[in-house]
């Protein structure tokens, strides 16, 4: 085999197995330390109400409003990449992708309340979230990685 | 100054409408933080670098549309709306946007 050959098999087939491989260990792993993660922050403002209602619903008397904001940006590991390939071919949903992105919306409304909390706010109202893909489509770095923005009026009693 | 993503401002009364403000950047990423989210990437799960630098972006942007509010003698900007995009390769462009107004508070 020339040398060209092989450095083709190790560059393409050897690495991204590897890659897959560790993902498929680890990864699950990491997400589930988030999750853990996520559910005890959430408990810890479990009081703060968070709609995306125009107007206020807590009765709080005067107050003085403002914007808070949080973001995430979550990637798919190697291994959702590998699963993502093959569902490809059939078509179908992709549940295990799904799942980060249910993750970093959830980890960005979390940082938006946690900011509104930290400000003595009472409720968050007009809460928008958007999602944007910001990173380049070529590289592998930005493979299905997006960004996930949350922002809303935090209401703090005057 | 007051920042909202409200039409009105709750607690305050809105007497005058100043225009539109806005305020953008473009940010691209240096290359150590595209190779350090591209092995984070392998295992997945928060790409920080990438958070961090959007954030970073996005204060920028919104202190740009304070500036200009400040100019056109507003003292509140209601309706806020941010926009992100990529322009080009590796570079993305954050755009903040709201309407510039002046407020007084309820019972003044």
């Amino acid at each position: 085999m020339p040398w060209w050959a092989s450095l083709i098999i190790w560059l393409f087939v050897i690495i991204p197995l590897v890659g897959v491989a560790i993902a498929a260990v680890v990864a699950p792993i990491l997400e589930r330390r988030h999750l853990v993660d996520l559910g005890e922050r959430e408990a810890a403002v479990e009081g703060m109400t968070v709609h995306d209602l125009s107007s206020a619903v807590v009765e709080a008397g005067p107050v003085h409003p403002q914007m808070v904001t949080g973001s995430a940006v979550m990637g798919v590991d190697w291994w959702k990449g590998f699963m993502l390939f093959l569902v490809n071919i059939v078509g179908g949903d992709v549940p295990s992708v799904d799942r980060v992105t249910t993750r970093a919306r959830r980890e960005a409304i979390l940082r938006m309340t946690e900011e509104a909390s930290a400000l003595g706010a009472v409720e968050v109202v007009n809460t928008r979230i958007e999602t944007s893909t910001i990173t380049n489509r070529k590289g592998n770095s930005g493979k299905g990685s997006g960004e996930i923005l949350v922002h809303g009026t935090a209401l703090v009693p005057r | 100054m007051i920042i909202v993503n409200t039409e009105q401002v709750p607690g305050y009364r809105i007497t005058q409408v100043k225009g539109l403000a806005q305020g953008n950047t473009i940010r691209a990423k240096h290359i150590g933080r595209d190779i350090g989210a591209g092995l984070k990437n392998l295992v997945g799960g928060e790409l920080t670098g990438y958070t961090e630098l959007l954030s970073e972006s996005r204060e920028q942007a919104t202190a740009r549309m304070k500036e200009v509010a400040a100019a056109m003698g507003a003292n509140a900007i209601v309706n806020v709306r941010f926009t992100t995009s990529s322009v080009a390769s590796g570079a993305a462009e954050l755009y903040a946007y709201g309407t510039a107004v002046v407020v007084v508070a309820e019972g003044d």
